[in-house]
Formats: structure tokens, sequence, C-alpha cells
């Protein structure tokens, strides 16, 4: 049965879920989880909160199943969730941290000292850093465009934005990336 | 540097570019050197960046997932949402009882009688006597 899943089109496992099965359900999540994985990472970064926005990203997707008419891939529609699940919830964060800040260090990102003390991160860590100083909506090009390798096109589509938007974003977040990493890289 | 020169040669990367076009931008990066450092910075970023990229979650991830389906859970924020929306009902209720009882014992209709309102007069203000006595 797991295997006939397996082999079974987005499409079947969609008509599947639709009338009920969860299992055929599960084999989609399976399927879709990695590119869910590498949204919201590269969204929020390495942390407990990526996962559950993760999660939420299929259950919103379950939900919308009969709302969802396969004009889009799969991929595409979840990846769209996500990226609009992460953008609220960095919303929610920035809040929390106006308002919070003395309290909650938490959600600060581990900065690596420009001075030499970043032996101890690597060239990923020093990636990620400066990706998430990025602001939300350039990061959210950055992501989809360069690290999952949506076209220009696609970005513009799933981010509801013209593609000269995301051609500027592109390069205004290419501007800031540059110098954050010169400044870490340098040394190193 | 040529912003147009700039985003076809960031288009060139998403897919092969019209005749046309593909030529201009090989003319532009063969006589610009400052195109085509741009050109390598890109796919430098571009290979970084990839490093980076997490393809996986915490274990058990999609068993995760159909457990949240099978028993949705109800967060914080919800359940404080629900709490405010069941007092809020229960205030409105509570005012519009309130309004008609004040309403069936007044003289006249009016926002004053709806709320139970009294106006003290000049001389109940100096004696201190209250208005309703």
């Amino acid at each position: 049965m797991n295997q006939d899943l397996k082999q079974s089109t987005d499409g079947e496992l969609l008509q599947l879920s639709r009338s009920g099965d969860v299992a055929a359900f599960g084999e989609l999540v399976r399927r879709y989880e990695s590119k869910v994985a590498a949204t919201v990472r590269g969204m929020l970064g390495n942390n407990e909160g990526a996962d559950d926005i993760a999660q939420e990203t299929f259950i919103r997707f379950y939900n919308a199943l009969d709302r969802f008419r396969e004009e889009a891939a799969v991929g595409t529609y979840v990846t769209r969730i996500a990226i609009n699940l992460s953008l609220n919830e960095l919303r929610r964060r920035k809040r929390r941290r106006i308002l919070f800040k003395p309290l909650d260090p938490g959600d600060d990102v581990e900065e690596p000292s420009a001075a030499g003390d970043f032996e101890h991160f690597d060239k990923k860590e020093i990636v990620q850093y400066a990706l998430e100083k990025l602001d939300p909506k350039f990061r959210a090009v950055v992501t989809l465009r360069l690290i999952e390798g949506y076209t220009t096109e696609e970005t513009a589509s799933i981010l509801g934005v013209p593609v000269g938007t995301v051609l500027s974003r592109l390069l205004r977040a290419q501007k800031k990336l540059r110098t954050i990493l010169n400044t870490y890289m340098e040394g190193s | 540097m040529n912003r147009s020169f700039t985003n076809l040669l960031l288009r060139s990367l998403d897919v092969p570019l019209p005749e046309k076009d593909r030529r201009t931008l090989e003319e532009a990066l063969r006589n610009s050197p400052e195109l085509r450092a741009a050109h390598t910075e890109f796919m430098d970023l571009r290979s970084a960046l990839r490093s980076t990229g997490h393809e996986s979650l915490n274990p058990f991830f999609a068993e995760r997932v159909m457990e949240r389906l099978r028993h949705p859970r109800v967060s914080i924020e919800e359940f404080y949402l629900s709490v405010f929306r069941f007092i809020a009902a229960a205030a409105a209720v509570v005012v519009i009882v309130c309004g008609a009882y004040n309403l069936s014992r007044a003289d006249a209709l009016g926002f004053d009688s709806v709320f139970g309102f009294h106006h003290p007069t000049f001389q109940q203000v100096l004696t201190l006597e209250a208005p309703f006595e």
C-alpha cells in the first residue's frame, strides 16, 4: 500500500487526500518536506520555530485541499504558504522583540565578532548569519531565487510582486550580503 | 554599471536568453570588467547560499504533522481569543439587559434613561444630597 502511494502522482495523492485518505496526505508531506524545510530555515534560521512553521504549512495546506485547484504545482503552492507564514512569524518576532527586549534575548542571532573571534563559525554559519540580517522581503527573494533555485518569474509569482521588483530586491540583497560577508570573511 | 545589463545577467541565470539578448550580454561581458566581476560575485554568492540549504526538519516530521491533523491543538493565542470573545459576548448581553431594565423604569426614552444617568440639581449638589434619594 505504502509502495503504491510512493509511486502515485501528486494529482492522485491529492484526490485520495480529499476523500479522507490520511496516509496519502502523509506521502505528500514526505515528498515536499525538504522544499518546505529549505524555505522556512532560509527565512527563519535554524531554530525550533522553523519546525513549527513547517508543520503549520502542511496543516494549512491540508485545510485548503478543497480550494486548491492545481493551477500551481504542489511544491509552489506549499512554498507560497511557507513564505507567508514565515513572513508573519518574522513580524511577530519583531513585535515581541520590541515589547520584551530586555526579557527575551532568545530570538537574537549569535553574532560573529568582526574583530577576529570568528574561528568557531564556519563559512556556512556566517552566510546564515548574513542572511538573517537581511530585511524579510529581501530574504524571501534570496531564499526562493538563490537557495531554492526558483526562476525570477516563479519567485515573483510566489511572492505576488512584479518581476522587476524581484530583480531590484535581488540586487539590493546581493549588495547587503556582500557588505556583511566581506566584514566577516576577510579576516578568516 | 548599466542596470539593464545587470538585469539581463540575472535573467540569463534563469532560462536561456533569446538570441539577441544573449549576444548583447556576451558583448557587454567582454567589454565590461565590472559586469564580469558582478557575474563572478553573483555565482560565488549563489553557491555560498546554496551551501546553507537545509533540506530536513527535525526527525519524524511527517509523523508529527499527521499527529497534529488527528489531534488538532489549540494555540494559547486562540485560547485567549475564544475566552475574550465569550467575555465580550456576556458583557454585551449584560449591557442590553440592564439597558432594557432601566428603560422600563424610565419616564422618557433617551441615552440617559438607558444608562440610568441622573442629573443632580444645583441645590442637590450644594447640600451633597444624592440625586436619586
